[in-house]
């Protein structure tokens, strides 16, 4: 049983009373969801994201400024802490990222470049450019391995002993000094004994360059120094070589000051030693301008051979020439100095080749040719002479010349006898200054007498000219004797004609020889099986003996060209060689046969003038014919 | 094999400069290398990292000699890792040094044996360059007159001995400037 006062309350306020317990329980639940800080947080764990994402929705631009701040601070401070972890997540991105990039602007140069070649013209472009053709590679590529960028930086001399810092030359001028040289020194001797001794080889190997990135590091050693040399890109071929007789010439000269080196700057020659390298060091980059190709003395040596030959190759031949024509005038003055040979048709040349001087000609008998020949030797001791002469007594030693000559004799005494005849009556008509007449006659025929008994190759034009004197004699008396003389002016016109018809056929004969050979030549030739071996031997070496009589006995200034032909198979320079082989081995046999090898002229002319009509066998073409060569040929 | 610091406690543009290799050798884990980086750089790590091959470096220091005449000299410091002194490698390091310290350990047991080792070894590469004595680590010892005292060394090898602290500093800076008035007094 409730109080009374309990129970009146609760008539008077029962609806305050529960007004008051719903608001204690919401105030309960309130407490419980935010009363403290885990509750509170739990409350706005629930809810804070779809908070954001609704505000995000409704009132992006008032959100976005509110976080921006805190947000972008935060990324910073979150990069700083934990660079090495971006750098290992963006590695990869990033890698591919700048390789296209590189690449790109690789491609880009490399077009670029080859609009600037396109462009210009230089000799090194059309070198470039065919070697691209050559290559397969693109021009540009090539250029650009023709002159990487190559700089040095600096320069070490270092003392090995102690690794201390002799020297260091900045090669770029730029003072900058990013690491302690001493350091550098000291660290990079270190490191060459650690690899000394790491790898111990026993021939004493040195290190000789480290890389890092784009630089490399040089290295030049003696037992006593080192020679580092700090450079950027990539080292043309020579500049190690370079390096090392820069190397060298230092050691060269200032290996005592190295040896005493103590580490004091104020040593002797410590000045003297700087400004040497300073300028060892401005050599090393005027080579690198020319991209270290250095002297080249193949280049030299080539234009000095050339020129030399240059020099001597005409200066010999000038030499030739004039010691030639020295050896041919004094042969010359010989044979103007021998009264016996005046008139004589004498020919001389030295030949050049052979070493020999050559005379040719007819000479009045065999006294004057060993006159000649001992004038010749005693003038000119040390020539070797050929002789081709001929003398009048020796020719007419051949049948021909002989028998024409003696009915020629025959014929000039008739003659002789009708003119004496004549003469006679003549005098006997004319009765004055016969004397006169005979005398010219006399002399006319006289002469013509002589030059019959010098030259057997007397012209008609002598003979004429000996007439007309004759005539041109007869004609001056004419006109005081013209009646009485008519009757022995038919005589004299008989005779005339009786000696021009015997002068003409002796003519005819004189040239016969020739006239035979040329018929010979026109008819024959001999034909070969295969290679030098000829078709039918017994029948070419008749053929052969008939035209070295013939050759013999024509004149000695006739001679002849042997020409070679081939078939047309096989190689034009073959053929070429075959046919000219062919010429010589009828010159050997021709030779053999006893006629003078200058009078043979060997020729070779493959497959030209085919006899083999309308494509029937070529074995005809495999032959050797002789021609008359030109005179002087 | 590692990298190099240097320092100076002078202006460098003295009127002359001489450099000189001095080496720091001792056995494993004396402390050499925090001997150095307190005399260069003045700091100290409690941390242990063994040196691989050799550290260099610099410190110029201005040095009055007895004469009264002032040298600017750049010591060129060899750390040098402890290996082994037979093997040949410490006395390749050892070339063309001007002088040495030679590092022990006055809380271990015995010291002396592997100081006099490397003693002898320099004396040997360098024969005639002076060498002064760490006895390192004094920090640690409680009693002052605990460890070795280092007369033996100092009579072979008629050289400094010091007792030092890298981690506290103490008597370092001496240690150098003793070794570096030896070489310029005895010259190059």
């Amino acid at each position: 049983m409730r109080a009374p006062e309990e129970e009146l309350k609760r008539l008077l306020l029962a609806s305050e009373l529960d007004l008051l317990e719903r608001i204690r329980k919401r105030c309960d639940d309130l407490q419980a969801r935010v009363g403290d800080d885990p509750a509170l947080k739990e409350s706005i764990r629930r809810v804070i994201v779809e908070v954001l994402r609704e505000s995000g929705l409704h009132d992006h631009d008032r959100l976005a400024r509110a976080l921006a701040p805190l947000i972008v601070s935060s990324m910073r401070e979150e990069i700083r802490n934990s660079r090495d972890m971006m750098v290992d997540a963006l590695y990869p991105i990033t890698g591919r990222l700048v390789a296209a990039a590189v690449r790109n602007a690789f491609t880009e140069l490399m077009e670029k470049l080859n609009r600037k070649l396109d462009e210009g013209i230089s000799v090194e472009r059309w070198k470039a450019k065919l070697q691209a053709k050559a290559t397969g590679q693109s021009e540009a590529e090539i250029l650009l391995n023709r002159n990487p960028p190559f700089e040095i930086d600096e320069i070490f001399i270092i003392h090995r002993p102690t690794g201390l810092l002799i020297e260091r030359v900045d090669a770029q001028g730029d003072a900058e000094d990013t690491i302690d040289s001493d350091l550098v020194s000291g660290m990079l001797t270190a490191i060459m004994a650690f690899v000394q001794d790491a790898f111990d080889d026993a021939e004493g190997g040195e290190l000789r360059t480290l890389a890092f990135g784009e630089s490399q590091l040089f290295l030049q050693t003696s037992p006593n120094v080192i020679l580092a040399a700090r450079t950027n890109g990539t080292a043309p071929a020579n500049f190690e070589t370079t390096l090392q007789e820069m190397f060298f010439g230092i050691l060269e000269r200032w290996s005592d000051f190295i040896a005493e080196f103590d580490g004091d700057s104020a040593q002797d020659q410590k000045a003297a030693f700087n400004s040497d390298l300073q300028a060892r060091v401005r050599d090393l980059q005027k080579a690198r301008a020319e991209n270290f190709r250095g002297r080249s003395w193949k280049a030299r040596a080539v234009i000095a051979v050339l020129l030399i030959l240059a020099v001597i190759w005409p200066g010999l031949s000038f030499y030739d020439d004039y010691r030639a024509s020295v050896i041919e005038d004094r042969a010359r003055g010989v044979i103007a100095s021998q009264e016996a040979l005046t008139g004589y048709p004498i020919t001389l040349r030295y030949d050049k080749d052979t070493k020999a001087l050559i005379i040719e000609g007819l000479l009045p008998s065999s006294e004057s040719r060993q006159q000649l020949t001992a004038e010749l030797n005693r003038r000119l001791p040390q020539i070797e002479k050929r002789l081709q002469l001929g003398s009048l007594r020796q020719a007419r030693g051949d049948e021909v010349g002989r028998g024409k000559l003696a009915s020629l004799r025959d014929e000039l005494g008739r003659l002789k006898s009708v003119f004496t005849q004549a003469l006679a009556d003549l005098e006997t008509k004319t009765q004055s200054s016969n004397s006169d007449i005979a005398q010219e006659f006399s002399k006319a025929v006289g002469t013509l007498e002589r030059t019959l008994q010098q030259n057997q190759n007397l012209t008609t034009e002598d003979i004429a000219k000996a007439i007309g004197d004759l005539e041109s004699v007869i004609l001056r008396r004419q006109d005081r004797t013209r009646r009485g003389l008519a009757a022995e002016l038919e005589k004299l016109e008989l005779a005339r004609r009786t000696l021009e018809q015997r002068l003409t056929k002796l003519e005819t004969d004189a040239r016969a020889p020739l006239q035979r050979l040329k018929a010979w030549i026109a008819r024959h030739a001999l034909f070969l099986s295969d290679g030098s071996e000829f078709r039918d031997p017994r029948r070419t070496d008749a053929l052969l003996g008939d035209l070295a009589a013939l050759i013999k006995l024509a004149p000695s200034n006739v001679r002849i060209r042997v020409v070679g032909y081939t078939d047309s198979a096989g190689s034009e320079r073959i053929n070429k060689e075959l046919s000219i082989e062919r010429a010589k081995v009828a010159i050997q046999k021709l030779r053999d046969l006893g006629v003078s090898n200058d009078r043979l002229i060997p020729v070779g002319r493959s497959a030209e003038r085919s006899l083999a009509a309308g494509g029937r066998s070529e074995g005809n073409n495999r032959r050797v014919e002789f021609e008359i060569a030109f005179s002087g040929e | 094999m590692s990298s190099s610091r240097s320092h100076s406690r002078v202006n460098r543009d003295a009127s002359s400069a001489v450099s000189k290799k001095v080496c720091v050798i001792g056995d494993f884990a004396v402390g050499k290398t925090s001997l150095v980086r307190r005399h260069v750089l003045n700091e100290f790590s409690p941390h242990y990292q063994a040196t691989l091959g050799v550290n260099i470096y610099k410190f110029s220091d201005s040095i009055d000699l007895p004469d009264g005449e002032s040298v600017l000299l750049n010591e060129i410091i060899w750390d040098i890792e402890s290996g082994d002194p037979a093997s040949g490698k410490l006395s390749t390091y050892l070339q063309g040094a001007a002088g040495a310290v030679i590092v022990g350990d006055i809380a271990r047991e015995n010291p002396l044996p592997s100081m006099i080792e490397r003693a002898r070894l320099f004396q040997e590469v360098c024969p005639g360059r002076p060498v002064v004595f760490a006895f390192n680590k004094v920090d640690l010892i409680s009693n002052a007159d605990d460890g070795e005292d280092g007369h033996a060394l100092e009579e072979e090898f008629s050289a400094v001995a010091m007792r030092t602290s890298a981690a506290e500093g103490t008597a370092v800076q001496d240690l150098f400037l003793h070794l570096g008035r030896r070489i310029l007094e005895i010259g190059a």
